[in-house]
Parts: structure tokens; C-alpha cells; sequence
């Protein structure tokens, strides 16, 4: 634990000291600080900007709509503005603490909003590959069976893709989905599948808004080598009681928002539920009668401005799928629990503390109860104690540092038979305990009007906590000896930093540059060598066999707006190193296997290429084309034979188009087109017989690939007169029959006539679904 | 961790009947939205230059035992493997040498004496050689080494039938040392016939599967109902043999079961070579076994039904 305690005693060094220069070193000038808000919903606006008028200086609101800005002497005007709402200006001229409420421009522009980086203070800030996207504009890309996704969504951006064919589940730059941080209120969320991961967990009404890294993180994200995605929920409406309700093929939802007390505190419920269950006794099969198969979930938030300082959010999350015929039962879910208070400690220092817990378990087990039946069940919890402050020192110095601490519990499985005369004898794997700290700083400095610098550095800390046991391996990974460690015994720690740096150049103001470097380190990763996500999930730590994961990124981008701001395109280039990558040997027991890391065979990755993207945006029509380049490859010395081999997840030129089109200020129309190499894959290239069986002979690991890839979705959007919309959609218009797997199979029992036969999921499927908004 | 591999087998035959998502997928099929199905599609293969392929194995029985020389064809190839003529096949237990004869009317196939039979403790090792499998105009040699295990006689065994799964199931009773770790193979027998006869029907497990080294009625065997062989008639003998296999062959059944299974992203990683024990870069398996019998006789009246 002396690690921990030093990390606390660094850490209050630092706070007592950036917090009492903050309190009385006031810079000359004025200080204004405060929040904006939507006027309608009293909902707060992320990324909003600040601008003094006629400086070309300014900010933008922080993930909680706060903003603090220094003023030269004199008087001021602010400029606040934000894509979709009528710019408000204000006269300051002495220091104050400002609510600001933006009107909507109209109702109907508002929720098509594509938000881009290419709005002027954001573009300000020097992060690569950051990706945002409203949750309007989510619902306005065509989905598979018409359930918004907002990890669909985000696979349409260059650089990200579905891992497979109608997965939720994505991967950024030919990394591992478990090297994406996924973040819901600040809770990991450790598995956001539903129904085999064909629906996130991500219910769209309760999304404020998203955020994706990829790569380039802020120094206060860490924990993942390729990506963070940070969803944040919607506070709830602070002006008055409002609702929809709606119904898809696939699930109906509901969703409740209003004041406790108005513009003081707001409430949000937002819950669905699959009902197509409801039908299954209809069925003529007896079996099917009888199964069980749905899945819902809940978002509740409250949230409480008490006082001008402070402000405190209770967010939560419960989730569940259930399966059940007649031989198997397995139910699977989510739960997350966030705290959060802002406290605002002088009109220049924003504070937030989180304490959050979030979990997921599974259980799957025999319907009936009899001597060979079983169940098995696994958890995983994790509690999170982060502090986080913006200290805004000057217009042209900020700095951001703070602390999160989370200790993560697993428990990879116990099966037990559910008779006394079970034929099972209990395995019950040990439970793993372990922390990760990480502290951070960073500082963002804007040396001239054409010149900004971020600098950041995160320090990273992971312990393997008794009760414990460990396992020592032998060179041809055999067990060889096991230690078991007392409660609350540190036996193994990692320490690293991690720096972070980026520079924005701004060569006029439509034409920028940005360059960047991070470090990140991944301390925890998943047991899976499928290209799908399954509800099996086991997740392991770093220890003393499994070093941590270690990921150098740095990229090149330049950003330019023309036509007045319709038009953002962007260039970026990326070259990303990593080491101790975990992949694993071939066929290996990923399944409850206590000596689980002794199938781990580590090691070094690398991925590079570029990324170019155009968006457009008027009020008829808006839409953008994205095209990535991609060449992601692995080498591990006891894979392969030690030859480099493709990531499964490179894919050499992956477009992504989508548009927008208004037809009437009820009607809408909008499309999406999707096309990428087909993923690299291992192949029989030989065949032999042994024992009356023949046995393939396979390709080196991935040497050969899968068919392209490509799909057109439509939808049709139809506001009615009274508050009610219609969505109709197709996906997969042209029926394209993309391979989900390629087996290989004999004909007509004839023993040498082999074909190869692919399954494909999804052809034309036509949709419906409608919202009712009261 | 006694019976982690019975777990791993019920679970694992749970995702090979992909009843999950064949659940997901009828539900969407039944409201229209999805066509999930399988079509065949022209897919180019590359070939690997061609190999040796080795199939036989050394069992504690005295009889005449056989080992199979083929090559390796092309994936999608419509004809049987080409067998391996003319080959110098030795199979030595480091005390005497057998020398096998190449059958006059089945070419490939090499056989040894009526009297050859192995002896459990000893490792036996094979060499092949003058054959030229490359074509480069010079003979290679290739090689094999495998200890064979002992194995105890199984006390008795018992049938019931599984309506579920359809299946008969054979239920094992029997002692074995639980200090050593030893590995087993089970095939069936249908009046003197073997019924598992491709390795996917083989099962094989460690002795995990035991409690402290006892069997009591543990399910290790089973025969489709749907089959012809799952139809019997009063007086039907069925023979499980047990076989007492070392660790590598064990990893080579498996593998080649796996390999066989037929791949799906949602539980597959990506497929991989099966291990073998040829030297050389030699392809297949030589495998040193001994066996152990224990039969049961089928009577109409009895009852079959899950105890």
C-alpha cells in the first residue's frame, strides 16, 4: 500500500497548493465563470463557445457546460454560441458568475445537428481524433431493425469500424474492442452488448451527447490502448414535465424528464424492454412456445443545483438479457452507479468528485434441475474514486489535473451442479483483486493567437492485491509452482507515465495543423481471441506473468473549413507501436481455466495509416465521407512461427457515407453506404486424412481474406402534426448477403466433394418505428 | 477442478448446437427481419506445396498393426490422397525393431507382424524413409517418438437414454491411480464393430474427469439416437474400449475435433493448425495406446430411462 499513500500525499500536495495560488493570486482583469444552458430543457451544452468579441480568444464549456474566462481590462462583449442555437451576446465589465440559456434557432433545425470540430472554439483545442456527435444526429443514421445505436453510429466514423457483421461492438485503428475504454456517466461499462451484441447498451434517449478518442487521450483518460468513448446521459428537463414513448420491431422504450424543482433540480427515467417474447406462445413449435428471450434496461438520473458553488448528479444504470429454452439458460447485464458533485472553489478552479461503481455478471446454467445439471456463474465490480479540477488560470493558461483511483474485484467464474447429487464437483476459479491509480496534470498554454500547446502526463499505478494466488511457468508455460497471497498483501505493482502532447497551428482561420504523441497503458483485458463479442466474458488484470499493455501513438492532422463553414475537411495521419500486446496461442482454453495466463503468448503490434473525412452542413442537407487508410500488424515469437501477421480488424480502405436530406420541414431523408476490405483471415490451403477424418491444413495466421464488405441503408423521417414521428427504414437495401462466417462442408455426403458455404445474417430488413412526444 | 473437462464438454455442446443464436436468429426470422442463411460460395484457394502424412499407432495387443502413408492435396481436391509406395517403415521400442511390409494390394497401407504388440512403459519410435514427398530427387527421413501409457481395466458400464440431447449415453464406472496425471480415449463397439470411427467421435479426457480417481457412472461416451447404430435389438453387445493415451495425442484429438467443429466469430478464434509428432515437417499422428475393454448386453425390457 505505499505506493497508494504516496500517491495521496503527492496528490494533496498539489491541491492544497494550485488551490490556495488560485485563491489568492487573482490575476488583473475580470473574471467571468458560469454555465451555459439550452433554454428550452434547461439542459447543459458541452462544447459551447465562449468568444470575446472581436479578439478572436476564447473558450468552451466543459463536459458540464462550465466555462471560466479571464477578461482583459475594460469592457468587454461575450459571444456564446452553439451549432444549432441563436448566438447570445453579453456587455461585461466586471467580474461575475453568469447562467446563459441559448435559444434553439427552430425546434426542427435543432435535432438534425451534425456537430463538427470545425466549430471555432473546439478546433481550438489541439486533440487528434476526437470524434463528437450529438445524440440528434445519432438518431438520424439508419439502423439495423430501427434501434438507434450510438455505437452504430460511431462505426461510421474513419477510423472505426464493426468488428463484425450487425455487431455493436467496434475497433478503432486496428486495435482489440477490448483496448476501447467505454465510459457511461464516467462508469466502465465492461460488456455493452444486448442480444449478442447485435443492440449496445446505450439507450439513445437518456444520451446527451458522445465522445470518442482515439488515441490522442487527455491526460485524465487512461487504461486502454485504442480509443475512449464517453457517453454522458442527459440531466433531465429543468423547465417542465416532458415524455415520449416508443415503438419499434425490436423494443419499445419510454422515456420521463421534468423538474424536482425548477431550474433547481430535474429528474430522468428512460427504460425499454424487447417485447417480441410476448408473441412466442403463438408459435406452433411447443418448443419455441416455451423459450425466453428479452432483454431491457433502465437509465435514471437526478440532478441537484444547490447553490451558485455547487452541483451534485445521482446517475444509474441496470440492464439484463435473458435466454432460455429447453436445455440452457444464460442471462447476462450491466449495472452502474455514478455519483457525481461539481464544486465550483473560486471563479477560476472547477472541481468535480466521482465516486462510481459498476458491474457485470452472467450466469449460465441447465433449465432443469437434475444431477448433471449446472450453473455457472461470473462477476466483475468495480469501484472508482476519481477528483478532477480545471484550474483556468489565464485565457491563455489551464490546467487540469486530478486523480482516480478504482479497485477492480473479479470473480471469473464458479459452476456448481444444482442437485446434492450432483455429479459436479464445485469449481469455484479465485477470486482476483487489484487497484489502478492514476494521477494527471496537464497544462494547455496558447503561446501566441496562432499557437496553442497541450502538455500532459499521467502517472500510472496497478497492484495485484491479496487474497491471491499466482502462478509460476516454466518456459514451455507449465505450471511449475503457485503462491498464494494473505488478504490485503501488494504482490506485484507496475508503475509508468504516460506522457501527452499537442500542438495546434493556426495558419489562418479556415486552415489549422495539429500534432500529437500519447503514452497509454492498459492494465486489464479480456480472455477472447473471437472477432464477435460474446456474453462469456472473462476479463483478466495484468499480474507477474501478464505485463501491462503499452501503446505510442503520434499523428498528424490538418483541419480547413470553406464555403463559410458548410464545408470541414480534415487530413490525419497516425502511426501507433505497441508492446506487450496480449494474444494467444493456438487452441487455447479461454474457458474457465485457472492457469488462463499460461495460454497468453504476448507481444508487440504496430498500426498506421490515415484517415480523411469531409462533413457538409446547410439546413436542407448535411452528411459526410470518410475514408480510412489501414495496416495493422502483430508479431509474437511463439505465434505464427514469429512471423508478422494481419490484425484481424485491418481493413486496408474502409468509406463510410452518409447524408441528410430535408425534404419539408416534416419530412426527412437519410442514407448510409458503408464499404471495407474484407477482414484478414486464416484459410485452409491443404487438406489430409488421418484416422478416417481429414484434417485441414491451414494459410499462415490471417495470410488471406474475407470478401468486401459493403451495405446501403435509407430511412425516412415524418414529423406529425401532433408531436409523433415515424421512422422507416431499410438496411441492407441491395440485399447485399455479406459473410458473417465461412465454413466449409461436404455435398451430398460425398466425402471428397468440399464447398466452402458462408452464413450471412442480415439481407434486406425493412423496419418501422414510432415516437410519441407528450 | 475434478470435472472441469465434463463442464467444458457440456457447455461446449451447448455453443456447438449454437443454440443461442439460433434462438436470436429464429426470433428475428420469425418477424420477418432477418434471412439468416447459408449459400455456397466460389472461394480461390492457395495449395501448400504437398506433405507427408503419417497415420498409425502402437496398442499393448498382440495382433497385426497398421500405418497409413498418404500426402497432402489441395483443400478443395475431389479425390482421396495419393498413398506413399516404396517406403522404409521401422518401428523400434529400443530393444527390437519391427520392419513393416507394404500391403501387395492396398498401396500405402504398411503392416507388421501378427505377433507385434507394445508394451505399456516403453516409448516406441517410428522411422520412414526412403521417400521423396518434395520431388527434389533426394530421399528423406522422417521420424516419431511415443512413450505408451498403461491403462486400468474399467469395472463396468451402464446405458441410458437422454431425451433431450437424443442421445445414449454410456455411463462409466472405474478406479485409476490419482496420483499420476493420465489421459484417456473411449470408443464404442456395436457387436464387435467400432461405431466411433473418425476422431471427432473419439472421446477423449483427462483424469480430472475422475473423483480422486473414481469413476461412478460418469458420462464419457454417447451414441446418436438418430443413427442407424442407436437402433438396437435384444443381445446387441456394446464394447466401450478405454484407452490410456499419452498428453500429445490428447491435444491432437482435441484440436482436430475443434478444427472440425466449424468456425463462428461469436465463440471461434481464428483456426490453427492441428499439432502433430512427425518430424521433418511431416503431417498426422503416431499415436502408442493400451486398451482395456468392458461390455454391456441390451435387453428390450429394460429400463433405459435417466436414473
Amino acid at each position: 500500500m505505499i505506493y497508494f499513500r504516496n500517491i495521496h500525499v503527492f496528490f494533496l500536495c498539489c491541491f492544497f497548493s494550485l488551490t490556495s495560488r488560485a485563491d489568492g493570486n487573482v490575476p488583473p482583469g475580470n473574471t467571468v465563470n458560469g454555465y451555459v444552458k439550452d433554454a428550452r430543457n434547461g439542459e447543459m451544452l458541452v462544447g459551447a463557445t465562449v468568444a470575446i468579441k472581436g479578439t478572436g480568444q476564447g473558450t468552451v464549456t466543459n463536459v458540464y457546460g462550465f466555462f471560466s474566462l479571464d477578461l482583459p481590462v475594460g469592457e468587454n462583449v461575450l459571444q456564446f454560441g452553439f451549432l444549432g442555437y441563436n448566438t447570445f451576446e453579453l456587455e461585461v465589465n466586471n467580474s461575475r458568475r453568469v447562467t446563459i440559456e441559448l435559444q434553439p434557432k427552430t425546434q426542427t433545425i435543432a435535432e438534425v445537428v451534425v456537430k463538427g470540430e470545425g466549430n471555432e472554439g473546439s478546433s481550438r483545442f489541439p486533440l487528434l481524433g476526437l470524434e463528437k456527435m450529438e445524440s440528434s444526429s445519432i438518431s438520424n443514421i439508419p439502423v439495423l431493425m430501427g434501434e438507434t445505436d450510438p455505437m452504430k453510429a460511431i462505426q461510421m466514423l474513419p477510423g472505426v469500424s464493426a468488428t463484425s457483421e450487425g455487431s455493436s461492438n467496434f475497433t478503432v485503428r486496428g486495435g482489440n474492442p477490448d483496448q476501447n475504454l467505454l465510459l457511461m456517466d464516467e462508469a466502465i461499462v465492461y460488456n455493452a452488448g444486448h442480444l449478442l451484441g447485435f443492440f449496445s447498451v446505450f439507450n439513445n434517449d437518456a444520451i446527451k451527447n458522445i465522445q470518442l478518442y482515439k488515441g490522442d487521450f487527455p491526460a485524465s483518460e487512461g487504461g486502454r490502448l485504442s480509443s475512449v468513448l464517453d457517453v454522458r446521459t442527459r440531466d433531465g428537463n429543468m423547465k417542465y414535465f416532458e415524455g415520449s414513448a416508443g415503438i419499434g420491431l425490436i423494443s419499445s422504450r419510454l422515456n420521463l424528464e421534468g423538474p424536482i424543482s425548477k431550474d433547481k433540480a430535474s429528474f430522468l427515467v428512460s427504460g425499454r424492454r424487447t417485447y417480441l417474447d410476448l408473441f412466442l406462445p403463438l408459435a406452433e413449435d411447443e418448443e419455441i412456445r416455451n423459450n425466453k428471450l428479452y432483454f431491457y434496461d433502465a437509465n435514471v438520473k437526478i440532478n441537484w443545483i444547490a447553490g451558485d458553488k455547487d452541483r451534485f448528479f445521482l446517475s444509474g444504470y441496470m440492464g439484463r438479457d435473458l435466454f432460455k429454452d429447453e436445455l440452457a439458460q444464460l442471462d447476462f447485464g450491466n449495472n452502474t452507479f455514478t455519483f457525481r458533485w461539481n464544486h465550483v472553489f473560486s471563479p477560476s478552479l472547477f472541481s468535480n468528485f466521482s465516486f462510481v461503481r459498476s458491474g457485470y455478471d452472467y450466469f449460465l446454467g441447465t433449465s432443469e434441475k437434475d444431477i448433471e445439471d449446472m450453473e455457472w456463474v461470473s462477476e466483475f465490480n468495480d469501484y472508482m474514486f476519481g477528483a478532477d479540477f480545471s484550474w483556468f488560470i489565464t485565457p491563455e493558461h489551464t490546467l487540469r489535473y486530478g486523480l482516480r483511483s478504482i479497485y477492480h474485484r473479479i470473480d471469473p467464474g464458479v459452476v456448481s451442479g444444482m442437485d446434492e447429487n450432483s455429479l459436479f464437483q464445485e469449481v469455484d476459479l479465485p477470486r482476483n483483486n487489484s487497484l489502478e491509480h492514476g494521477i494527471y496534470f496537464s497544462h494547455t498554454a496558447e503561446l501566441s493567437p496562432w499557437m496553442i500547446l497541450r502538455m500532459g502526463l499521467r502517472y500510472s499505478v496497478f497492484q495485484n492485491i491479496g487474497p491471491g494466488k499466482s502462478f509460476v511457468f516454466d518456459e514451455y508455460y507449465e505450471v511449475t509452482d503457485t503462491v498464494e497471497y494473505s488478504k490485503g498483501n501488494v504482490y506485484n505493482t507496475y508503475v509508468g507515465l504516460e506522457p501527452r502532447a499537442g500542438i495546434s497551428i493556426f495558419f489562418n482561420p479556415r486552415l489549422s495543423g495539429k500534432m500529437s504523441y500519447s503514452r497509454t497503458r492498459q492494465y486489464i483485458q479480456l480472455a477472447s481471441n473471437s472477432t464477435s463479442s460474446t456474453p462469456l466474458d472473462v476479463w483478466f488484470p495484468s499480474s507477474p506473468n501478464i505485463k501491462p499493455q503499452i501503446a505510442d501513438q503520434v499523428s498528424l492532422g490538418f483541419f480547413k473549413t470553406s464555403r463559410n463553414g458548410v464545408f470541414e475537411h480534415s487530413l490525419e495521419v497516425f502511426n501507433k507501436w505497441m508492446q506487450n500486446t496480449i494474444d494467444f496461442k493456438d487452441h487455447p482454453n479461454l474457458i474457465l481455466n485457472e492457469t488462463l495466463e499460461g495460454e497468453v503468448r504476448a507481444g508487440t503490434s504496430w498500426a498506421r495509416g490515415f484517415e480523411i473525412m469531409t462533413r457538409w452542413n446547410t439546413i436542407r442537407f448535411k452528411g459526410w465521407l470518410g475514408y480510412t487508410f489501414l495496416k495493422s500488424e502483430r508479431v509474437a515469437p511463439e505465434i505464427n512461427e514469429g512471423r508478422p501477421f494481419l490484425s484481424p480488424y485491418d481493413h486496408t480502405h474502409d468509406f463510410s457515407l452518409f447524408m441528410n436530406y430535408r425534404l419539408s420541414t416534416r419530412v426527412s431523408v437519410s442514407g448510409n453506404w458503408v464499404y471495407y476490405t474484407g477482414a484478414p483471415v486464416t484459410m485452409p490451403v491443404g487438406r489430409y486424412e488421418v484416422d478416417g477424418e481429414f484434417i485441414p491444413l491451414y494459410s499462415e495466421r490471417n495470410a488471406e481474406r474475407m470478401p468486401d464488405y459493403h451495405r446501403l441503408d435509407l430511412s425516412m423521417t415524418i414529423d406529425g402534426k401532433r408531436g409523433g414521428q415515424w421512422v422507416f427504414s431499410i438496411y441492407n437495401v441491395y440485399g447485399r448477403k455479406n459473410p458473417w462466417a465461412i465454413n466449409f462442408v461436404n455435398e451430398d455426403g460425398e466425402p471428397y466433394n468440399i464447398k466452402a458455404e458462408k452464413t450471412y445474417l442480415f439481407s434486406i430488413v425493412p423496419s418501422i418505428s414510432y415516437t410519441l412526444e407528450f | 477442478m475434478k470435472n472441469l473437462d465434463k463442464i467444458l464438454k457440456v457447455v461446449g455442446e451447448k455453443i456447438n448446437k449454437n443454440s443461442f443464436i439460433n434462438q436470436t436468429l429464429t426470433l428475428f426470422v420469425f418477424i420477418g427481419l432477418a434471412s439468416g442463411c447459408t449459400e455456397t460460395i466460389e472461394l480461390e484457394l492457395e495449395t501448400a506445396a504437398k506433405r507427408l502424412v503419417v497415420d498409425g499407432n502402437v496398442t499393448n495387443e498382440q495382433k497385426m498393426h497398421f500405418l497409413r502413408l498418404s500426402e497432402s492435396v489441395s483443400f478443395f481436391s475431389d479425390s482421396a490422397s495419393p498413398t506413399v509406395s516404396g517406403a522404409q517403415v521401422l518401428i523400434s521400442d529400443g530393444i527390437n525393431v519391427e520392419r513393416l511390409s507394404e500391403a501387395q494390394d492396398i498401396p500405402g497401407i504398411y503392416y507388421t507382424s501378427e505377433n507385434f504388440g507394445g508394451v505399456p512403459g516403453r516409448t516406441y519410435s517410428l522411422s520412414v524413409s526412403n521417400v521423396d514427398i518434395d520431388e527434389d530427387g533426394e530421399m528423406e527421413e522422417y521420424t516419431s517418438h511415443a512413450p505408451l501409457p498403461d491403462v486400468s481395466a474399467p469395472d463396468s458400464i451402464t446405458m441410458e437414454f437422454d431425451e433431450g440431447w437424443n442421445v445414449w449415453k454410456i455411463l462409466l464406472y472405474a478406479r485409476e491411480n490419482p496420483e499420476t496425471e493420465d489421459y484417456y480415449m473411449f470408443r464404442l463397439f456395436k457387436n464387435g464393430t467400432l461405431i466411433s470411427n473418425t476422431i471427432s467421435e473419439y472421446s477423449v479426457v483427462s483424469d480430472k474427469f475422475f473423483d480422486e480417481g473414481n469413476a461412478n457412472g460418469i458420462w464419457v461416451q454417447s451414441i446418436d439416437a438418430g443413427q442407424e447404430s442407436g437402433e438396437f435389438e435384444e443381445g446387441d453387445v456394446i464394447t466401450l474400449q478405454m484407452c490410456g493415451i499419452t498428453e500429445e495425442y490428447f491435444d491432437f484429438v482435441q484440436a482436430v475435433q475443434q478444427e472440425n467443429r466449424g468456425q463462428y466469430p461469436l465463440f471461434s478464434g481464428p483456426p490453427a493448425n492441428v499439432p502433430g509428432n512427425i518430424s521433418n515437417g511431416a503431417l498426422g499422428f503416431f499415436s502408442a495406446f493400451s486398451v482395456s475393454y468392458v461390455s454391456l448386453l441390451y435387453h428390450e425390457g429394460e429400463d433405459y430411462s435417466e436414473k
